[in-house]
């Protein structure tokens, strides 16, 4: 329209106005409002004016111009906008986003943080990974300069985190374990703020006194919060869509006895879902949950392993083993607690404190050859312990240093509810199967991020659960970003060895490559005895001169030092058996008279026991990156237990030193590969047979491949009689 | 004894020189030596280091260089023979590269204290360890490691005692009848 239309447009509004307007009142109003209409639609007219001259009139012109000034309007909010790439992923939708490096989790999905300031400032555009990561409910950043609290409120009641104080998506976006999950839309802040001007923590829930938590106990559990805890954010994985293969492959001997099949997932849907948070201060770790859990969803590229059913003869194996099975036990004990202090509202950690009374009130930490695991599970549904242990409770909280406020009522109704969780065989076994699933995905997991050079963030693993909730057979190892990074697709690749083939290809020749690490190598690796458990089992067993290696010397040495400044608590592991080791490490018990002395000490046994057996980080332990949380990791993975599957696995392989040539042979035509152990119970002995033995196979020809070294490992496990173990693994090339 | 020929001729000299390794660490009776006219750095088969051990890090391995230096980091003692480079561009038609290349990898050696030594008369190829003997036709080079070649010998394990005995033998005297290598017996 031209401003002569306009003109005489509302020259004829005007004349109609007033010949349909009787009211002179009304009239001199809606003349009035009809002024300032008349202005408005002249500045419109003159902007339009202006946008056609740059334009041309055209809509695509005008709809780029519109997107334009949304970018840099996006560009304003942006905390880096050198960065190109910063803002083009947040102007679309996935997959068509740009990852800021190759490795980097992007899902495309942002989302804002209030905080709190005024103006165009106030919200801040995060994308959705890392603000759970990083600016998760519970935590404080000093991203936005002043320190802001990423609210959570009061938790204290209940050890939950109401997160509808933030703006959630209007419907859940996906459920897991029958809980909905809801997409984060706007994280909400404050300053934190200390009224008194000292900062407290509160002993019994580890509320601290920002402003945000507050707390409903005592003042008198307050103490001032010298050091700022830790908080990291517990995050579960859900598989949301059905399975796209587009390749299998098999191990090879002996690592198909563990899983029959790999396939690669060329898309899946993957739900990440953050369930709560940790906060750890001075040792102990309490979870927070989080109501409702928030997550969102992403398209990436996996592998599935699928593994073998657990094998009826090896668990009558384990059972074989009592120490063994006794560990276990007080993992089911652990496991059933927790649900327990989650309804009485009391802080995870001390599901320890817990565990460890029942230990001594069943004297799970005394046991010797005769342990019989039915007397002990008839004895857990008896009251007399439960008696003994309400009552021992309060002797080892003596031993800690933190004030312990839980009404004797409550702690009598968690025992009671133990007592009556009628433990049986039928739970030990599916807790084995469990604790094998959980452990083989720990190793897989390790495994992929050595073959693909990846960090821990780079990937990620899931154990799928069938609709009651039981682990299903199968591990998914995935790569953590939307739209893939790569790293499962390198591991597939890279999954087995090739089969060996003399001499070099012409690209070998041409081009002198570094070797790959392949996954069934650093997976079998992780399934040999932990270097470190080997190293403690044989100290403490006394058998480490039955050995002279220097190779072992080494970090023996390390222990005996601590030996010679910790005597006492050294005696009272060794008096104890090396059997019960691993309850020792559970909880703190009296050794000194001297009350100082007393603590001191028997956190120091607690640390000295706490060797590795059922796993540690130089082996399968996952800490924060652990599922569901790091919390419960101890008494959800089992190292020994993997040895000892490891073992069984390999049987029809397994020769010992004085083995007949001939059967050496027939092993290696059959399986392409053969172990030749020693056991190493005295003093005199060594292994030199053992290696003449091997000297003798090297490079001999079976049929049309030859006989190579390819592996050599130590082992000690807890048995009586003692003994080391060490075992070559011969293969055909 | 195993008859070995250019197929397996690599695959038991590398695992005669593992299993040295991992004896170092419990026994101080190890050593390595090695006689060759022509001795050059060569690269291991990316599948035959695939190693698995809790307490041996011997899949690192890219090269043969890389076996010497692990050996020597666990004082292992290792003697080479081997021509010298002066004698090799002084008396052989051998290529500049190819003497280039032997220079190069003696002075290595010798930096991780492995101890070199040299004769004009050196035609033999051994590798004798505290548990086996290896000789035949096949210098230490990549074209005899990498079956470019026809080669053919034998391996004598330290159980069969005669045989073993003769070759160590033999290899004492070598050693004793040639001379350590002098800095004016490498390129300048």
């Amino acid at each position: 329209m031209t401003d002569k239309d306009i003109e005489k447009f509302l020259e004829d509004m005007e004349t109609q106005i007033v010949e349909q307007m009787d009211n002179k009142k009304l009239l001199a109003r809606v003349f009035a409002e009809f002024g300032l209409i008349k202005e408005d639609i002249k500045k419109l007219n003159e902007e339009e004016e202006k946008l056609n001259e740059v334009t041309g009139g055209s809509i695509e012109k005008i709809e780029e111009q519109q997107r334009n000034s949304i970018m840099v309007q996006k560009i304003k909010e942006l905390q880096n906008p050198s960065y190109l790439d910063e803002f083009i992923r947040i102007l679309r939708k996935p997959p068509y986003t740009l990852p800021s490096n190759y490795f980097q989790p992007e899902t495309g999905l942002i989302l804002n943080v209030d905080v709190g300031d005024s103006g165009p400032q106030r919200y801040k555009t995060e994308r959705m990974e890392d603000a759970l990561r990083m600016l998760f409910p519970g935590s404080t950043t000093y991203r936005y300069g002043a320190p802001k609290k990423i609210l959570c409120g009061q938790f204290s009641r209940n050890n939950t985190a109401d997160l509808t104080l933030h703006r959630l998506s209007k419907g859940p976006v996906f459920e897991i374990d029958g809980r909905k999950v809801y997409e984060i839309k706007t994280l909400r802040t404050r300053n934190p703020v200390f009224n008194d001007g000292r900062q407290w923590v509160c002993r019994q829930c580890f509320s601290i006194s920002d402003g945000d938590e507050t707390c409903h106990h005592s003042n008198q559990l307050r103490m001032p919060l010298k050091k700022a805890g830790s908080n990291f954010p517990d995050i579960e994985t859900v598989e949301l869509s059905s399975r796209n293969i587009s390749e299998t492959k098999y191990f090879r001997y002996p690592l198909n006895q563990f899983i029959e099949d790999v396939s690669f997932l060329e898309e899946m849907k993957v739900g990440v879902v953050l369930t709560g948070f940790s906060r750890g201060i001075g040792g102990s770790v309490t979870r927070i949950i989080y109501d409702p859990y928030v997550g969102y969803e992403i398209k990436t590229k996996g592998i599935l392993f699928k593994l073998r059913p657990l094998d009826l003869n090896f668990v009558e194996q384990i059972f074989a083993e009592r120490h063994l099975i006794r560990d276990i036990i007080i993992g089911l004990i652990f496991h059933q607690i927790i649900p327990q202090l989650s309804d009485h509202s009391i802080p995870l950690y001390h599901a320890e404190l817990f565990t460890s009374v029942i230990i001594k009130a069943l004297e799970l930490d005394k046991i010797d050859n005769n342990f019989d695991f039915e007397k002990v599970l008839v004895e857990i549904g008896e009251d007399e312990w439960v008696d003994q242990a309400t009552t021992e409770i309060f002797n080892e909280v003596r031993l800690y240093a933190g004030r312990f406020s839980i009404d004797a009522g409550i702690i009598r109704d968690i025992f009671d509810r133990v007592k009556e969780s009628s433990l049986s065989k039928e739970k030990i076994i599916e807790y084995i199967r469990e604790l094998i699933i959980n452990s083989i995905s720990h190793a897989l997991f390790i495994a992929g991020c050595t073959t693909s050079g990846s960090l821990y963030q780079e990937l990620d693993y899931m154990v799928p659960k069938d609709p009651n909730g039981r682990l299903k057979d199968e591990i998914i190892v995935f790569d953590s970003a939307n739209g893939s990074n790569g790293a499962s697709q390198l591991i597939f690749d890279y999954l087995s060895l090739p089969e060996e083939e003399l001499g070099f290809t012409e690209d070998e020749k041409e081009n002198l490559l570094y070797r790959p690490r392949y996954l069934d190598e650093t997976f079998a690796e992780l399934l040999l005895p932990c270097k470190q458990g080997v190293i403690d089992r044989m100290y403490h067993q006394s058998i480490s001169v039955l050995i002279d290696e220097e190779i072992l010397r080494l970090q023996l040495k390390h222990l005996e030092n601590l030996a010679k400044e910790s005597s006492v608590v050294f005696d009272k592991i060794k008096q104890a058996g090396i059997q019960n080791i691993f309850p020792l490490g559970i909880g703190l018990r009296p050794i000194e008279d001297d009350i100082i002395e007393f603590q001191r000490e028997s956190e120091k046994m607690r640390e000295v026991a706490s060797i590795c057996i059922h796993g540690c980080p130089d082996c399968i332990a996952l800490g924060n990156k652990s599922k569901p949380n790091q919390s419960v990791e101890r008494y959800s993975i089992s190292k020994y237990l993997l040895d000892i599957l490891f073992k069984y696995n390999t049987n029809e392989i397994r020769l010992y030193s004085d083995a007949k040539l001939e059967d050496i042979e027939k092993v290696l035509q059959k399986s392409k590969v053969v172990i030749l152990s020693k056991k190493i119970n005295d003093s005199k002995c060594d292994y030199e047979d053992l290696e003449k033995r091997i000297s003798d196979l090297i490079g001999k020809r079976i049929d049309s491949k030859f006989i190579k070294l390819s592996g050599k490992w130590f082992d000690c496990p807890i048995t009586n009689p003692t003994h080391i173990e060490i075992s070559y693994m011969m293969g055909l090339v | 004894m195993s008859h070995v020929d250019e197929k397996n001729f690599a695959i038991v000299q590398f695992d005669l020189l593992v299993q040295e390794y991992m004896k170092s660490s419990h026994n101080k009776e190890v050593f390595v030596y090695l006689i060759s006219p022509y001795f050059l750095n060569y690269r291991i088969s990316t599948t035959w280091p695939s190693f698995t051990s809790n307490f041996y890090g011997v899949s690192d391995i890219d090269t043969f260089e890389d076996l010497l230096r692990l050996m020597r980091q666990n004082e292992i003692s290792i003697k080479v023979l081997t021509y010298s480079p002066k004698y090799m561009k002084e008396n052989t038609s051998i290529k500049k590269r190819h003497i280039m290349r032997q220079d190069d990898f003696i002075k290595k050696l010798y930096d991780y204290g492995c101890q070199i030594f040299s004769s004009p008369k050196v035609h033999s190829k051994l590798t004798v360890t505290s548990q086996g003997v290896l000789f035949g036709s096949a210098n230490i080079t990549p074209s005899a490691m990498n079956y470019d070649q026809w080669n053919i010998g034998q391996y004598f394990p330290r159980s069969m005692k005669k045989d073993y005995e003769e070759k160590l033998l033999y290899a004492n005297e070598k050693f004793s009848d040639s001379n350590p290598l002098k800095p004016e017996d490498l390129l300048a």
